[in-house]
């Protein structure tokens, strides 16, 4: 990787790694007051809904950073993230169906985010495994 | 319409690695390996780019596969 790609790289991570612990932060936050308070419904609803927003100022990093990457990489990326979803989206449609007729264990939707990172994240590393030594 | 390209030959010729060819063009080491093999071809920017870098043409680094 060249020098200045290596350091928007860098940059980028560090603002990742920003934001995860801000979600954390707030997530944590969040728990506490409502276990800790005797809350109306609105302010627990609030409050607990509250970790989505760092999620949406880190969507807004990665679409950044996306945005400044090669025309090699952004593909790679579209076409993990269409894996990611479509395995998922695949894997929440057989849970749907399989609970129609079956006792299942109940899943949070909440999962369903972190579950497309993982399959994004597997999928960008398959693609990219072909392309990690030089020929 | 598949593609081969000679640019390892014009790599070699120039002693670059892929890397030092990455950084000329400013995209990652990864999309110039996938360039070489085959497989992704580039946009019309990072031919022209290429085709600046080795000063030649187009049609002279890139050709469709017979």
């Amino acid at each position: 990787m060249s020098n200045e790609l290596e350091k928007k790289e860098n940059i980028f991570r560090f603002k990742f790694m920003i934001h995860i612990a801000m979600f954390l932060a707030v997530l944590a936050l969040s728990v506490v007051l409502n276990e800790t308070n005797d809350l109306s419904i609105y302010s627990t609803g609030f409050l607990a809904m509250s970790p989505v927003v760092p999620i949406i100022f880190l969507l807004r990093l990665i679409i950044s950073h996306y945005r400044s990457l090669d025309e090699y990489i952004q593909s790679v990326m579209g076409a993990s993230l269409l894996w990611a979803v479509g395995v998922v989206g695949c894997a929440a449609m057989a849970y749907g169906l399989l609970s129609e007729m079956v006792e299942v264990p109940t899943f949070s939707p909440a999962f369903m985010l972190p579950a497309i990172a993982v399959i994004f994240g597997i999928a960008q590393f398959i693609q990219l495994k072909g392309d990690a030594h030089e020929e | 319409m598949p593609m081969k390209n000679k640019l390892r030959v014009l790599r070699a010729e120039n002693c670059w690695s892929q890397a030092d060819l990455a950084e000329r063009l400013g995209v990652s080491r990864q999309a110039v390996n996938a360039i070489e093999t085959g497989k992704h071809d580039p946009s019309l920017t990072l031919a022209f780019a290429l085709a600046d870098t080795f000063g030649q043409r187009i049609e002279e680094i890139f050709f469709p596969k017979a």
